[in-house]
């Protein structure tokens, strides 16, 4: 780490490639006032408020497997806020991705 | 400066580093019995007078002694400690370790006497300390602005002691993006911490993590002694966004 950008805007000029998908049993149902998550068919949660976070719910049902510095881009949000929904999201088990697995399996990178 | 300068920082908010922390041996060790631990779901208490389980305990008394505080002589005293395995992009904002067990029931803030990180891995972007700590009613960083920064770069077997009422964030490593960025974070405390089902646990009650841990440590290293090193320093100029902003609002503790 040499530049300043790296400490005040880390993500200012790359992206991150991991990729995010529904949980198990997860199913999202977009409406006129947000998402409702569901799991294994009953009510779990809502996404509630921000227009991305509904383009964010239908990226999400449809698997496209898009990195998620790139959907950050196609959703027009900084990464960072992207980054704290997928960090809450993966923490309640609405989504996986692909890097968060591997951390709950004792991956060590060294 | 560089992070491998042999310069030490004189300044008393800067966190010290040491690499080589841990005879090789007992790092293996402890990576081997990381690997199988739970991932960021419980933190564990451990008595700095406890000799269970042996690798644990054996790594806190290496590392002890470079935390070198006084109050850790106290007949309670003890470290919090967690494994911590989380994407290499993650940014983890802005924080001061606390109670949190003590926190979520009273909203008392509450620091412990030093906030250290054992890195078992190089992956990863650096945590990164301010020369801001918490307020002692817990409600605000002093001094209001950020003054001056260090960073300190993942690196296996790196040592990293703060101040414990410091605040710290881990910065996103774009070269390491899609790895796992692994460390053992270690609070210690003169005293214990408040407990919940997840928060303070003792090791003793979660067999499945005995397990992992009751191997035998192996022989100490004669005459290890692990290497200081410099962290990078950053000044306000260069790090511009004052981090009060971020500060949650949090209420002012009761008088003790």
């Amino acid at each position: 780490m040499d530049r300043i950008e790296e400490v005040t805007a880390p993500y200012h000029d790359w992206q991150p490639d991991d990729v995010a998908v529904l949980g198990v049993d997860i199913e999202l149902r977009v409406g006129a006032n947000g998402v409702d998550i569901l799991r294994s068919g009953s009510g779990a949660g809502r996404m509630n408020g921000s227009a991305w976070s509904v383009e964010f719910a239908r990226h999400l049902q449809k698997s496209s497997r898009m990195p998620v510095g790139e959907l950050a881009n196609e959703l027009g949000v900084p990464f960072e806020r992207l980054a704290q929904a997928l960090l809450m999201l993966e923490r309640v088990g609405v989504i996986r991705t692909e890097l968060a697995e591997r951390c709950a399996h004792g991956a060590v990178d060294e | 400066m560089n992070e491998t300068s042999s310069v030490v920082e004189a300044d008393p908010f800067a966190p010290k580093v040491f690499d080589d922390a841990l005879p090789p041996s007992l790092l293996a060790a402890l990576i081997s019995a990381a690997g199988e631990m739970p991932h960021r779901t419980v933190s564990f208490w451990t008595d700095l007078r406890a000799t269970e389980p042996p690798l644990i305990a054996a790594v806190f008394s290496h590392l002890r002694a470079l935390v070198d505080l006084p109050g850790l002589d106290a007949d309670e005293a003890g470290v919090e400690w967690w494994v911590r395995r989380a994407p290499a992009y993650h940014f983890q904002s802005w924080h001061v370790d606390k109670d949190e067990a003590l926190f979520m029931s009273e909203q008392v803030v509450r620091c412990p006497a030093a906030a250290t990180i054992l890195y078992l891995g190089d992956a990863g972007g650096p945590t990164i300390v301010s020369s801001q700590v918490c307020a002692q009613d817990g409600s605000r960083l002093v001094p209001r602005r950020l003054e001056r920064a260090w960073t300190v770069e993942p690196h296996l077997n790196r040592f990293v002691v703060c101040r414990g009422d410091a605040a710290h964030a881990v910065l996103p490593s774009r070269d390491h993006g899609q790895r796992v960025r692994t460390s053992m974070p270690i609070n210690w405390w003169p005293s214990p911490t408040a407990r919940n089902a997840r928060l303070g646990a003792e090791v003793t009650d979660h067999p499945a993590v005995v397990e992992r841990m009751v191997r035998e440590p192996p022989p100490e290293a004669s005459a290890w002694s692990p290497t200081r090193v410099a962290p990078r320093r950053w000044h306000a100029s260069e790090l511009p966004r004052p981090i009060e902003q971020r500060w949650p609002t949090w209420s002012p503790a009761p008088p003790a």
